[in-house]
């Protein structure tokens, strides 16, 4: 039946062979196949348990972040608004390109380069943002702001030219007054690992915008408010499919009421601009050069409430130059030890003896010691050699002859203080009383005064305790010698303070010893204006002094800027009849470096509303350099016509 | 007159009478029943996914149309496999071989696709060479050992039977097509397995198999992307994006379809388009991913049936070369549910095998249910007739 052509076998054997003699054989062989097969479904069933069963909830979720992106909705800052409700900064949608690194692909050189071409900035430049940026390499790092709509237009129209480059608009910060507190409002920038490392858990990503100074930083989380996100479906593609899938509206920023009086602020920049100018042409009379006065810092402060109604500092900055990423260059500058760092907000960073301003709390200290009282006398000879002073003289700035506490306070006369510290260094080991750093401590200084700002310096009280700490490397620096104390007492030496912790120790005299912690926030308002929430004032300390010597001091205050004072001529012509002011010159010296200019002031004495501080560093004499500015500032909150030529007054 | 044929039927020993007995051995008494209804509810299971994982492109029933088309052609294929005695092949095999080589050779002037000639155009129905190529094979093999009785006993007839396997293989290569390629290979080790090839003889084979792939890899005979897919079979995340990204995005179909899985037509993986070729080579995810565990699990069994079916009729064939022809298809039909799946859930490489019956392809669809026709016919012929 079957054909079989040059066949060995005969066609019955092949066909009907059936293989007998390998039966056995040929059963092993197939069952072993068999096995193989068996064991082959085995390890796909288990695969598959493990896979759905075992680790399914795993692999649900990849589907998930598969099917589902997450886009998100920036919340728009919350704006910053003076006292009066006026805005010192606010929110403007600019024009921006943007790169996002990821989409680039093998691209980056060329989208780089025509990017350098059309928006006239280096490669190098546009590398380095890219490169610098922390974001992930899906969110989109900024190259330039305020890009002009023609480039906007073309990269659009050319967008296949431009992969993963993003014309569009971002809402950035805008500085009506670009110059105007900026040290209070601060910068912003990108955040820094350190910093989102620490704020992962409030909702920061890399690549976030935060505030980096000032009341930017001290509230970025109130300003940047809760971002939004909508979720999407997509396809492999990314293209979206169907409709939201959720959606999370964002929270707009609370609006920052500041405590600072716009025009009170424009006004104290402007004195203190002036004031350092007017130091820079005054020839130092102890070197052939004219006062460097390196930088300023001027707080004007409410006693009672604690509210810093202006607060600047000279060197200052362009807030502008950081909207859309400071450039390199800018930046540069602004580190630049050339320029004296025009980043530092230096009333609360600088360190500065604070020199006669401080001889407010060594009288304090002694009436409240009983060691003295206010009408105690000392003979100024110019020179002070009592006791260990014999072979170390230490030399009043004058030469007062016969003065008492009061007088000593008005004429600022240090033969008085170093008297007084040198007793207080007498009584030292002998466990009676107070220390002279304990009552300093007790009048704030030497801490943060713990006003709503980064980057506030605690300022130094010195103490022999501290001495011992501060040169545990070179024991024979350790001993704490009369001169020590002496020096405190006039506030010099090893002590420091900050200018805002000179303004806050005056509040506290001004307030009858009570201490309302500075700061700059009213309030917090909500998009529609309703306060979210209201800055409650915060006595910090209350001093439990005898209030006769706190009026006597006082009183010995606004002599200083009358009749005899060391701030007289400087006021010459001030209504002081109807606006009574107390204040004190102070003139610091630090080795090497030109005078300090001190001026404290507040006024109405009777019932204090400011207190007003100038600090020029390197600025000469504090009669002659700071108080004009205090004056000017006084004239303005006052409402006072401003006077033409403000004198300075010769001496301390 | 009821002893009057002495020989098989003894009264004393049947108890039924001759003329049942007769009507049990008559061939479509014996077709088996679950080998045919294992094959049909994988190629419905199939039409369905296939429905599933291409509702989304336009038109939505074109892939659904042309596979139900090639349902019902594979069942009149499946028909005329078994309509003959399959015996009738032996005097072709090896017009049947040469013919298949012959398609092999024309199909590399076939104008490529995706950089390879598999496909001779026709334009309604483009079959490919390879897959008959392989059925030559299984049957020229078939055919060849059992002329030996199962027994290679030389050496010389060893290399000859693989020398049936090589040529082919050679072809297959130059189209490209690696993982064809390989089944055809692995087919033909396990035909000589079965069919009486010596330890010594398996063992040199698999010697000379490893150094020839170390040098194909040294010698750079491999394209770069088949290279790379094996290699990232080894190491699936080392490159999501490119040749690893169909296993990843295939994995996390199938885990995430869990215990009862997405819901046919609701997989999302498949819907969205994250699985690649999810119509052919990765149907098996898109069964993961919307029918669960549950239903991964019912089409595992439904094979492992029809491969224990399939196993039983080699076993029980009455001749050699039936007994060998039912192994070489049970290997085909394996090592393609192997590496498929296998690939799917990324322990196997991705080698662009398609699942039998499920996947969706006419050519193997009709190859596969010839296949099935021809077991079936091997296995309702399993006893030697006319007595």
């Amino acid at each position: 039946m079957i054909k079989r052509a040059g066949l060995r076998i005969k066609p019955d054997e092949t066909t009907y062979y059936k293989p007998d003699a390998a039966q056995e054989n040929l059963q092993k062989r197939i069952a072993f196949l068999g096995i193989f097969i068996l064991v082959a479904f085995a390890v796909l069933f288990t695969r598959l348990w493990f896979m759905q069963i075992v680790s399914g909830d795993e692999y649900k979720k990849k589907a998930e972040g598969n099917r589902i992106r997450e886009i998100s909705i920036e919340a728009p800052r919350g704006r910053i608004l003076d006292r009066n409700g006026r805005v010192l900064v606010k929110n403007r949608n600019a024009l921006t390109i943007a790169i996002v690194p990821a989409e680039l692909k093998d691209q980056k050189e060329e989208v780089i380069g025509r990017l350098s071409r059309l928006l006239s900035m280096g490669e190098k430049e546009i590398a380095y943002k890219i490169e610098k940026s922390q974001a992930p390499n899906r969110r989109a790092v900024q190259v330039k702001s305020d890009v002009g709509e023609e480039i906007v237009t073309y990269v659009r129209e050319h967008q296949r030219e431009f992969p993963g480059v993003i014309a569009g608009t971002t809402p950035v910060r805008e500085y009506p007054y670009s110059f105007l507190a900026s040290h209070v409002v601060g910068y912003l920038g990108e955040i820094n690992p350190q910093m989102l490392k620490e704020k992962a858990d409030k909702g920061y990503v890399a690549g976030d915008e935060i505030g980096l100074s000032g009341v930017e930083s001290t509230y970025d989380e109130e300003l940047r408010g809760v971002d939004g996100n909508y979720r999407l479906e997509v396809d492999a593609q990314g293209n979206k499919v169907g409709d939201e899938i959720s959606r999370k509206e964002a929270r707009a920023g609370y609006n920052l009421e500041l405590t600072v009086d716009q025009d009170v602020q424009a006004l104290v920049e402007d004195a203190l601009k002036t004031g350092v100018a007017n130091a820079r042409g005054r020839q130092d009379p102890e070197s052939p050069k004219t006062y460097q006065a390196t930088g300023a810092s001027a707080v004007v402060m409410d006693p009672k409430t604690g509210e810093i109604i202006a607060m600047a500092s000279y060197p200052t900055f362009n807030l502008n130059d950081f909207v859309g990423g400071i450039k390199e260059k800018t930046w540069k500058g602004l580190n630049n030890p050339k320029n004296n760092y025009p980043l530092n907000n230096r009333a609360i960073m600088s360190e500065l003896p604070p020199g006669s301003v401080f001889k407010v709390v060594t009288a304090m200290a002694a009436m409240e010691e009983h060691l003295y009282n206010i009408n105690s006398t000392f003979y100024c000879s110019h020179v002070y050699t009592a006791g260990a002073f014999k072979d170390y003289p230490k030399y009043c700035w004058s030469t007062h002859h016969g003065v008492n506490l009061f007088q000593g306070i008005v004429h600022s006369c240090d033969i008085v203080f170093y008297e007084i510290g040198n007793n207080f260094y007498g009584r030292q080991g002998t466990n009676t009383g107070k220390t002279l750093w304990e009552y300093t401590r007790e009048w704030q200084l030497g801490k943060k005064t713990g006003i709503d700002l980064v980057s506030e310096m605690d300022g130094r009280v010195p103490s022999p305790q501290w001495k011992k700490e501060f040169n545990k490397d070179n024991p024979e620096y350790q001993v704490w010698y009369p001169g020590d104390t002496v020096n405190m007492a006039i506030g010099q030496g090893d002590i420091l303070s900050t200018p805002l912790q000179i303004a806050y120790l005056y509040s506290g005299l001004a307030n009858g010893g009570k201490f309302v912690r500075p700061h700059l926030i009213k309030s917090f308002q909500g998009v529609e204006g309703e306060v979210v929430r209201n800055a409650e004032p915060e006595v910090a300390a209350e001093l439990d002094c005898d209030q006769a010597n706190l009026n006597f001091v006082i009183q010995a205050l606004t002599g200083v800027v009358q009749g005899g004072g060391t701030a007289a001529a400087t006021f010459e012509d001030f209504p002081l009849a109807q606006i009574p002011v107390a204040g004190k010159t102070g003139t610091s010296e630090i080795a090497g470096k030109q005078p300090t200019a001190w001026f404290v002031c507040f006024a109405p004495v009777n019932d204090p509303k400011y207190v007003v501080t100038v600090a020029i560093e390197e600025g000469g004499h504090g009669g002659e350099s700071a108080a004009p500015v205090a004056r000017r500032i006084l004239e303005g909150l006052f409402g006072l016509p401003a006077q033409g030529e403000i004198r300075p007054s010769v001496g301390d | 007159m009821a002893s009057s044929t002495p020989t098989e039927f003894s009264p004393g020993l049947v108890r039924t009478s001759p003329h049942r007995e007769l009507l049990k051995r008559l061939p479509l008494r014996n077709v088996d029943r679950l080998l045919l209804f294992s094959t049909i509810s994988l190629a419905i299971i199939g039409v369905i996914m296939v429905f599933s994982a291409t509702r989304a492109d336009t038109p939505s029933t074109y892939y659904l149309k042309r596979q139900l088309f090639f349902f019902v052609i594979a069942l009149l294929v499946l028909f005329a496999g078994m309509s003959f005695d399959y015996r009738k092949i032996i005097p072709y095999s090896k017009i049947i071989y040469a013919f298949a080589l012959f398609l092999l050779l024309i199909v590399l002037l076939f104008p490529a696709r995706g950089g390879a000639h598999r496909w001779i155009t026709l334009g309604v129905f483009d079959p490919q060479p390879a897959e008959l190529a392989k059925l030559a094979v299984i049957v020229m093999l078939a055919t060849y050992i059992s002329d030996r009785r199962m027994e290679m006993t030389s050496n010389k007839e060893f290399m000859q039977a693989l020398g049936i396997a090589l040529v082919p293989m050679f072809l297959i290569f130059l189209e490209p097509d690696l993982g064809m390629m390989i089944s055809v290979f692995a087919i033909a080790v396990g035909m000589l397995l079965v069919g009486g090839a010596k330890a010594m003889q398996m063992a040199a084979l698999g010697a000379v198999t490893l150094v020839s792939l170390v040098a194909s890899v040294q010698l750079n005979l491999l394209k770069d992307y088949q290279l790379s897919r094996l290699l990232t079979f080894i190491k699936p995340d080392m490159d999501p994006l490119h040749t690893g990204y169909n296993l990843v995005q295939s994995k996390i179909a199938i885990g995430s379809g869990q215990f009862i899985g997405k819901g046919l037509f609701r997989g999302t993986q498949t819907n969205l388009k994250f699985i690649p070729e999810h119509h052919t080579d990765f149907i098996f995810s898109v069964v993961g991913e919307e029918l669960g565990f549950i239903g991964a699990a019912i089409l595992l069994t439904l094979f492992a049936i029809l491969l224990w079916r399939a196993f039983k009729i080699a076993l029980t064939a009455k001749d050699a070369f039936g007994t060998m022809l039912a192994v070489g298809i049970v290997l085909m039909l394996f090592f393609q549910i192997l590496v498929n799946i296998g690939m799917t859930m990324g322990i196997m490489p991705v080698t662009g095998i398609t699942l039998p019956f499920v996947s969706y392809g006419g050519s193997s669809l009709l190859v596969n249910f010839f296949c099935i026709g021809l077991l079936l016919n091997i296995g309702m012929r399993r006893f030697p007739q006319g007595t």
